[in-house]
């Protein structure tokens, strides 16, 4: 053991004392000529991520839903739900008798209170961006512990976006 | 001497490879990370190569305008704005910095001014003096007045890389910025004030212990600036206006406000959970660490007087005693080190100093919550967070 330690720690110490006699440097950039971007290419990686959706608020107060500020945007595609993130609302949107797109959020039922303890909201907001790559007609909200879901009308949203250009997908 | 028979040729090792090793490190940041108004900026990049040395940094500055998207015909003949901003009329500048002497440790600051909505990316590489070349992944933030409203303002957004593998954290004004500022300050400049002091002393503090987790892996997060319209008081959390598009798409929400009470949070293991975080107090930023162990990672409080959710799919109470010695060995530790919370009724491990426990700059996420939170940064690595 001895040997080890007269071997290794000089040579480590040697080592780390050639390293710290590098002083750090810090400098200003000097900056060269500008070169402008193309839109397209620069916002490519941004808008593949992208599709068209519609983003909501569900007020909820204990088992009653309510939808409102519904409104078509472009929002991130999701992935599917994976359960893993403790009590959840499921959104999916329908058109007909296909379900289109789902996408889960988290219940907020269950907060905690610095210094007070656990608090139950009954009456919570949620917000939800569901991805609606086509048109649908239908929302359907799952609550935690619900059988069934309750259900929402949207045609009058993808109505009005449609009125003028009714050959985009999203109006087919 | 028997203390020094294995830990000097551990230390020696360590010490050595460490010394020997070739390999170079990049670092970056920028400050403010986010201000809406017109400033200065600083991109700072910093590399490390403890053998050989630093020769070059470059600093691939990219600015242009801030927009919702609008302009691009994403679905063909609607105009669909976008909650996650595009950006036009874009312009690259290369920045570079060269370094005689070899400096094991050099940095790179390149300024960028910003008058109206502007977004900001950088992309910094370094070349060692042996040729060997590292490149940091892009970083986004954005900053200037008149910015969209109803858009999320990237703070420190990879923007290149694939959202559902970052854990995205918005961070709303609440109302008292505006009740609770004199007329002639801007409220939002209050507001983006306080983020930045508290996004700094979270996501990029190499001093506090507290905020180690979130500053080794902030690679794993995008952080965003909301609009008005969010308010917290209690537990009671209403977003209105343009605030509640741009919470549906972050994975959760914490309104910051600076009016008294104490502070709550959603316990939710992220895709939408919430919570409040008091920047008037004297430590906001272990706030917003604790606050969003709750929302973001479904962790409980573990000190008497907090609140217990034994049941998230990720747990760090447990109902019994029992259930807290079979779960302890599986965070390295021992059945001993279960104790109850207070008279609660509910354990925990207790290993030292704990950020969901103690309130105190000391603290860490450490056993189940340490196993909770490296879980879902593991996700992170395999793509999807969520």
């Amino acid at each position: 053991m001895i040997f080890r330690h007269r071997v290794i720690l000089p040579l480590c110490l040697a080592l780390i004392a050639g390293c710290a006699s590098k002083a750090p440097q810090t400098a200003a950039a000097q900056s060269g000529p500008s070169r402008a971007v193309q839109a397209s290419d620069d916002n490519r990686a941004v808008l593949a991520q992208m599709t068209p959706g519609l983003v909501m608020r569900l007020d909820i107060d204990k088992n009653v839903v309510q939808l409102l500020d519904l409104e078509l945007a472009l929002v991130p595609r999701s992935t599917p739900p994976r359960g893993s993130a403790g009590d959840q609302v499921l959104v999916t949107g329908w058109r007909g008798t296909e379900r289109v797109s789902s996408v889960a959020v988290a219940d907020q039922r269950v907060n905690v209170q610095e210094e007070v303890g656990i608090v139950i909201l009954d009456r919570r907001s949620l917000h939800v961006a569901l991805p609606t790559p086509r048109r649908i007609d239908r929302i359907e909200i799952t609550l935690p512990g619900a059988t069934t879901p309750q259900r929402f009308p949207v045609d009058q949203v993808f109505e009005r976006a449609c009125a003028q250009r009714n050959d985009s997908d999203l109006c087919r | 001497m028997q203390r020094w028979a294995v830990s000097p040729v551990a230390i020696a090792t360590l010490l050595a490879v460490t010394a020997l090793c070739a390999c170079t490190t990049i670092s970056t940041s920028h400050d403010p990370l986010y201000r809406a108004q017109a400033h200065d900026s600083e991109i700072r990049v910093t590399a490390q190569n403890m053998q050989v040395g630093i020769a070059s940094i470059s600093i691939e500055v990219t600015t242009g305008a801030m927009t919702d998207c609008s302009e691009f015909a994403v679905v063909p003949g609607m105009t669909t704005r976008s909650i996650i901003p595009c950006r036009v009329g874009a312009a690259v500048t290369s920045n570079m910095c060269t370094f005689s002497g070899a400096p094991a440790v050099a940095t790179c600051t390149a300024r960028v001014p910003i008058q109206t909505s502007t977004m900001v990316t950088y992309v910094a590489s370094a070349v060692a003096t042996n040729g060997q070349a590292i490149k940091a992944p892009e970083i986004a933030y954005s900053g200037g007045t008149g910015q969209p409203e109803r858009i999320a303002r990237p703070v420190y957004w990879h923007r290149q890389l694939n959202r559902v593998g970052r854990i995205d954290l918005g961070v709303f004004p609440d109302t008292d910025y505006r009740t609770g500022t004199p007329v002639f300050v801007d409220p939002y400049s209050r507001f983006t004030a306080d983020l930045d002091t508290i996004l700094d002393g979270a996501f990029f503090n190499t001093t506090d212990l507290f905020a180690n987790r979130y500053t080794g892996d902030r690679q794993f997060f995008n952080l965003w600036a909301g609009p008005f319209g969010a308010n917290a008081e209690g537990c009671t959390r209403t977003f209105t206006g343009d605030a509640p598009a741009v919470s549906a798409i972050m994975d959760g929400s914490a309104i910051l406000h600076r009016n008294a009470f104490r502070d709550c949070g959603s316990i939710t293991a992220g895709g939408g959970g919430a919570g409040s975080v008091d920047a008037s107090a004297s430590d906001p930023s272990w706030l917003l660490v604790h606050e969003s162990g709750h929302f973001l990672f479904g962790l409980s409080d573990e000190y008497a007087g907090g609140g217990y959710i034994p049941t998230m799919p990720c747990n760090n109470v447990y109902t019994t005693q029992a259930i807290c010695q079979s779960a302890a060995p599986g965070v390295s530790a021992t059945a001993g080190q279960c104790s109850q919370i207070g008279s609660t009724g509910f354990w925990r491990i207790v290993t030292a100093n704990e950020t969901m426990a103690n309130r105190v700059l000391t603290s860490d996420f450490r056993d189940d919550a340490e196993r909770c939170f490296s879980n879902r940064i593991s996700a992170c690595y395999d793509g999807d967070c969520y």
